[in-house]
């Protein structure tokens, strides 16, 4: 380790850690975020000592079995995002540089601290949400469906495995744990007015789409198809707003058509959203697709054709920065 | 400069080297062998990123895996496929190796021609530039010990002879291993050569 100036190192250390794979990996608390908001903006309360003497009320067997269960699920999902975020892409040349083991060690231990703290965050200020049970396990679920370096390997059938094995699993799941989450907000809000289930609706509709674009978006964009499209059409940013726009919408489809089963708004929603934050997935903005995204979603519970409107204006100026990168990186 | 004594290597029950000894003195060691025969496994031994199952690397007069801070201080490594994460940029990337190593990438760059592509993201990058990322790396720090693994693959003839000049003459006096199956461009200038076969040294 460099003794004369540990902390300069620490710093540099944790921000290239980020730079190479624990941003990215940051997306696994997308979902959380994104449910902490809306259980907010819902006041989505379960009735937590209830659940506190059903757990003492139930056999010791059965709550060792559920924190086993529970244990392996977390443990095994963290482990797979760290080792992608810690092990991946340009991990191998930062061990030729003279830092030592316990240093290199320590500092991405500190890493995963912070990696972990909106998590920590999340949790306590949640605790008792109907929505968070649900979303943190479609999070584990996706990321353990997701191979730790796998997502950039390409083989003869790229395309089939890449839809069939993750983007219809990942889109089917998110539909319906969105569309769950969306029946347990209008139950426990004892919701009746047409207005008021829409607008629930709408709002679940557009997490689902978020979530699964989100997750998926850097898959999409490497895909062999969209590069097989990229190329065929003019590099302008309107070409580029249709190319995401048509893309959006074809991957949207599942969750629009369960979307469509509370409401219309709620479908169209579902594809602007997932048109916007496809864009946003693009352009590696991953912060500002959860923020963005949670407080769209704020906005969409309470008017969601608003949103709508400045969803295709954000798409528009989105379009215009992609195709400003792309310029920039061909040249 | 770099004394190997005995290093064997094993992965997954399988023998990649097998007691491989031999001493680099100062100027320019060809290791050619064919594909498979452990060369870059032997290169990553001595760069410190694998360690071996039984054996000892000395590095400058110091024991690699002793103390191994010591050692990468003195030692450059390119590697043979760029493992760099595709978001970055080489300026990011490279101005992290420099605050490391406490030095100036700035000449290095500019004498490789990375200036032209610094703020492009290294996943944009053609396989030719990845690698000039990853041998600026290398050298920025002019190490006592530089160690390249098909150091000229994906290069243009203009850079091949940039890195000519650099190990003939600029830094004439230090110690390089270089694998290569370049044969034309080692011959050239190699003073000795090794030469593995199955993860053992024939020659």
């Amino acid at each position: 380790m460099i003794a004369s100036a540990p902390m300069t190192l620490a710093l540099r250390w944790l921000s290239m850690r980020y730079a190479t794979g624990l941003r990215t990996a940051m997306s696994a608390w997308t979902p959380l975020l994104i449910a902490a908001v809306a259980a907010a903006g819902l006041e989505v309360k379960i009735d937590v000592r209830s659940y506190i003497r059903a757990w003492d009320a139930a056999p010791a067997s059965t709550r060792m079995l559920i924190l086993l269960g529970a244990t392996i699920v977390i443990v095994a999902a963290t482990r797979r995002i760290l080792r992608s975020a810690l092990h991946g892409e340009g991990s191998e040349l930062l061990k030729v540089l003279p830092i030592a083991a316990h240093t290199r060690f320590g500092l991405d231990v500190l890493a995963v601290l912070i990696f972990l703290i909106p998590l920590i965050i999340v949790s306590v200020v949640i605790i008792g949400a109907w929505t968070v049970p649900l979303m943190l396990a479609s999070a584990m679920i996706i990321v353990l469906w997701q191979p730790a370096t796998g997502n950039r390997q390409r083989h003869s059938n790229y395309e089939l495995h890449w839809f069939a094995n993750r983007r219809l699993l990942a889109t089917s799941i998110g539909a319906l744990l969105a569309i769950g989450a969306a029946k347990l907000a209008i139950m426990n809000n004892s919701v009746h007015s047409p207005s008021a289930f829409a607008r629930i609706a709408s709002l679940f509709a557009a997490l689902g789409a978020m979530f699964i674009a989100f997750e998926t978006g850097h898959l999409d964009a490497e895909a062999r198809p969209w590069r097989r499209l990229e190329r065929s059409l003019p590099r302008t940013a309107l070409a580029s707003l249709v190319r995401t726009t048509a893309i959006a919408t074809l991957f949207a489809l599942p969750v629009a058509l369960v979307a469509l089963a509370l409401s219309p708004v709620a479908a169209l929603l579902a594809i602007v959203a997932h048109a916007m934050l496809f864009l946003l997935a693009r352009l590696e903005s991953q912060g500002a697709v959860a923020w963005a995204g949670s407080f769209a979603a704020l906005i969409a519970a309470f008017q969601p054709l608003v949103v709508i409107v400045a969803m295709v204006i954000a798409m528009v100026i989105l379009a215009r920065a992609l195709e400003a990168r792309e310029r920039t990186c061909d040249a | 400069m770099i004394h190997v004594e005995s290093v064997s290597k094993t992965i997954g029950g399988r023998a990649i080297l097998t007691d491989v000894s031999f001493r680099v003195a100062p100027g320019i060691t060809a290791l050619l062998g064919p594909n498979g025969a452990g060369k870059s496994t032997l290169l990553r031994i001595l760069s410190g990123i694998w360690h071996p199952t039984s054996g000892r690397v000395t590095i400058a007069n110091i024991e690699l895996h002793r103390d191994a801070v010591e050692a990468k201080r003195r030692l450059g490594y390119q590697p043979e496929f760029p493992d760099l994460h595709p978001a970055l940029t080489p300026r990011r990337y490279l101005d992290f190796v420099a605050s490391v190593r406490r030095c100036d990438r700035r000449a290095t760059c500019a004498k490789f021609g990375v200036d032209e592509f610094l703020d492009v993201a290294i996943g944009k990058l053609s396989q030719g530039q990845k690698r000039l990322v990853t041998l600026v790396a290398a050298v920025m720090h002019d190490p006592e010990v530089l160690l390249l693994d098909e150091p000229t693959n994906s290069l243009d003839p203009q850079r091949v002879e940039i890195l000519r000049t650099m190990l003939t003459e600029e830094r004439r006096g230090k110690t390089h291993l270089i694998s290569t199956h370049q044969l034309d461009f080692i011959g050239a200038i190699a003073d000795v050569t090794l030469t593995l076969s199955g993860g053992r040294l024939v020659t």
